[in-house]
């Protein structure tokens, strides 16, 4: 487990340290983070309008917003 | 007089075979009268001409035929599309004799004819057509430029609403979480302090950090430029991953204040359906999972009562000042 732990972490930082990110100093020392297009920064419109939704109105007044968000991540690669 | 009888008789013959055309192609009881009368009339006077036996009467018969005939070319003329025709009508008259006359002039007859049927019936119609689809058309444009209008005041509306934050939603209420110490906490224990919530996961590849970074660095500018103390917290929507000593790992990096909370998947579904937040996991094989989740911190009046969100577009600058003001206000 800790040298799975490890074989992650070291293409993390690479991945981290190409893309001169100002966190990836503290992301690489906190926690091992996959090497993946990163899920939160995806599609930043549907999710602000979903996000803004939620927020105002509850997530069961929202579910438009939701699968539109769905349907841009999975356009995005991801499996959502 | 031989030839005087016989090219009587071919005219009616030539009349009789017109007649009979006629008949067939339009089939119409009330086309068909018209034409037949037309036609009767010419037909009596060679027989009155041929029984008084004139010489004069018949060079009396070329003027009329000649008149039928221009007025045949008059009616055809009307029609634009009947021109080459016309021509190539006019070109047979002057090379052949009398029989092939009124043979041509009964050919413009009928030609006349069919102009007149296309002009009625399918011009009408199309035009008809044409005025209901340009109808349908601009109600149809009209109707989504409407609703388009009606939705972008509504933007603007839900986007002023969100400024002076009017209104507020039915955000917090009871949660029974553990802390990165391993003790348990609710929202009780967070009474009498001003608290930021942030919702997140510690294996957030890059989103998490970066706001909990401008959380950590809010705290200390609202101390410097207010006196004002805030509880920074991260509650994690992500229980099977992120244990206790997990989450406490996590948040030294960030700031000596920050508050760590997991708890049980049951308890962090509990909390985020209180505080409103959307988490979802993603579909992945292995336990490398990635989770999507609403991106948002909430401000907590000491009363552990909603005052205000601020997303992901906030800066440190206008995250420390909104809170500054709000809790200005809320003093007031």
């Amino acid at each position: 487990m800790s040298g799975a732990q490890l074989q992650s972490a070291s293409p993390a930082l690479i991945i981290q340290g190409s893309q001169k990110n100002e966190g990836s100093v503290a992301v690489a020392t906190a926690a091992e983070s996959k090497p993946k297009k990163k899920i939160c920064c995806a599609c930043p419109d549907t999710k602000r309008l979903r996000d803004e939704c939620i927020v105002e109105h509850g997530e069961s007044a929202c579910t438009k917003w939701i699968e539109a968000h769905r349907l841009c991540l999975r356009a995005e690669g991801f499996n959502v | 007089m031989a030839y005087i009888v016989s090219s009587k008789v071919n005219q009616f013959r030539y009349s009789t075979r017109l007649l009979f055309s006629h008949l067939l192609r339009h089939g119409r009881p009330s086309t068909l009268l018209p034409p037949f009368s037309s036609h009767l009339q010419p037909l009596h006077h060679p027989h009155q001409v041929g029984n008084q036996g004139y010489g004069n009467g018949s060079l009396g018969l070329c003027p009329r035929l000649l008149s039928s005939s221009s007025s045949s070319d008059a009616s055809a003329a009307n029609v634009s599309g009947e021109k080459p025709a016309l021509d190539s009508d006019q070109s047979a008259k002057d090379g052949s004799g009398k029989e092939r006359e009124s043979g041509s002039g009964g050919g413009q007859d009928q030609k006349s004819d069919a102009g007149k049927s296309v002009r009625g019936g399918p011009v009408s119609w199309l035009s008809f057509l044409l005025l209901v689809l340009t109808g349908a058309g601009l109600v149809f444009y009209y109707d989504r430029e409407k609703k388009r209008h009606i939705e972008g005041i509504r933007t603007n509306t839900e986007a002023v609403k969100q400024g002076p934050s009017a209104g507020k939603a039915a955000i917090g209420g009871p949660f029974c979480l553990i802390n990165h110490h391993g003790k348990h906490v609710t929202e009780k224990d967070f009474m009498g302090k001003w608290t930021l919530l942030y919702f997140g996961f510690t294996h957030c590849p890059d989103i998490c950090p970066e706001e909990l970074q401008k959380l950590a660095a809010a705290v200390d500018k609202i101390k410097e430029k207010a006196g004002i103390e805030t509880v920074p917290v991260f509650i994690s929507v992500d229980p099977e991953r992120d244990t206790v000593e997990q989450v406490g790992e996590y948040v030294k990096e960030f700031h000596p204040k920050l508050i760590g909370l997991t708890g049980s998947p049951d308890e962090v579904k509990n909390v985020a359906r209180a505080y409103r937040v959307y988490y979802m996991k993603t579909a992945e094989e292995d336990s490398d999972y990635l989770v999507d989740h609403s991106i948002v911190i909430y401000l907590m009046s000491p009363e552990m009562e909603f005052v205000k969100f601020f997303g992901k577009n906030n800066d440190v600058d206008s995250l420390a000042d909104g809170v500054i003001k709000e809790v200005t206000q809320h003093k007031k």
